[in-house]
């Protein structure tokens, strides 16, 4: 009886862990993409302080949780998506409206399918 | 590399863990859902060895996940007969008092050279010997012998057998296995007059030492002693 309940323990941790890690991927890429969309439209009414607060504060975020993120993706999700954070970051320190557009859709785009990946959807299931 | 070390020494210790949680069936006998486990564990834990790119979790997480749903599916089998015939299958009779069940053999796919094999396996030569041939689940074929072809027992030969005592080993390679001892109600003093008798100074000296419960004593020195 030990083995059958160590076992049904082992199964709810793991349920309760895969549960809390959609809970925490959410809650951060909720605020990532708050922050992302907040200095985009900075960056658009040409405010390059407040756009620049605001990347750096999403990066900030981002490099903080990289060990939490290397623990539960896959690196190289992990690393493309930090490469699309500095391609924004370039994007805004440089001031171009333009290439703030494009990077941001880049990164946004990578910070989803990981929401995608993470989610438990029909599309991300099969 | 040192991530490559790092990660099977973990993924060994997690995966003997796991069988050894999942029982000693698994080692012999595996149902079909036990040799799906089997196999998916130590598949899955290849894939975060091969890629040190794909965190551990990869291979851990779904590892867990299926020894816990086979232990729990197991105890679940062992509570309910008709969830028990569905996952493990029944036992088919692939041979009816001396005759083959070809609608039996034809569903489990077994061909009359198999059946042969299996048969010569187990020293049986002529097939008309045998009464019963049944296909376990664990895909292993048990075989009942025609009583006038099964082997002789005392009972058949009318001849009292005494039953046997099982003798347990109190030195293995000259160390004294003490719970062995008081298995048997014995102890050290009495282990060291029976060396004594046998003209052993050293316990180091003995090799093995069994005694049965009727005190049968076992003994072999090293041969380095002799």
């Amino acid at each position: 009886m030990k083995k059958e309940i160590l076992a049904g323990a082992i199964f709810l941790v793991v349920i309760l862990c895969v549960f809390l890690n959609i809970f925490f991927i959410n809650k951060m890429m909720d605020e990532l993409f708050e922050l992302i969309d907040s200095s985009e439209a900075s960056a658009m009414s040409e405010d390059w302080i407040s756009a620049e607060s605001s990347a750096e504060k999403a990066a900030e975020i981002w490099k903080k949780n990289e060990k939490y993120t290397h623990i539960v993706l896959r690196h190289s999700e992990v690393n493309e998506t930090s490469e699309a954070f500095f391609n924004f970051l370039e994007s805004i320190y440089t001031k171009d409206p333009g290439s703030v557009k494009g990077n941001t859709r880049l990164l946004k785009s990578r910070l989803q399918e990981i929401i995608d990946i993470e989610s438990i959807t029909v599309g991300s299931v099969f | 590399m040192a991530i490559s070390f790092v990660r099977t020494l973990i993924l060994y210790v997690l995966i003997v863990a796991a069988m050894r949680i999942m029982g000693k069936r698994q080692m012999g006998e595996l149902e079909p859902s036990e040799l799906v486990v089997a196999v998916l564990i130590s598949d899955l834990a290849a894939i975060p060895l091969q890629d040190t790119g794909i965190p551990l979790l990869y291979g851990i997480v779904p590892a867990l996940t299926l020894v816990a749903c086979e232990i729990l599916v197991s105890a679940i089998v062992i509570k309910n007969i008709r969830l028990r015939a569905f996952i493990c299958g029944k036992p088919n009779i692939l041979v009816k008092n001396g005759e083959i069940v070809q609608s039996e053999m034809k569903k489990n796919r077994f061909t009359l050279d198999e059946l042969g094999v299996e048969l010569r396996k187990q020293g049986i030569s002529d097939i008309s010997t045998v009464q019963y041939a049944i296909l376990e689940t664990d895909g292993t074929l048990s075989i009942l012998l025609y009583p006038d072809s099964a082997p002789a027992t005392p009972k058949l030969l009318g001849i009292k057998a005494e039953p046997e005592e099982y003798p347990v080993i109190v030195i293995n390679e000259g160390r004294i296995i003490g719970q062995n001892l008081g298995v048997l109600g014995l102890d050290r003093d009495w282990l060291m007059r029976e060396l004594k008798n046998r003209q052993v100074k050293n316990v180091k000296d003995v090799y093995i030492m069994s005694v049965t419960a009727g005190k049968k004593i076992f003994f072999l020195k090293k041969e380095t002693a002799r």
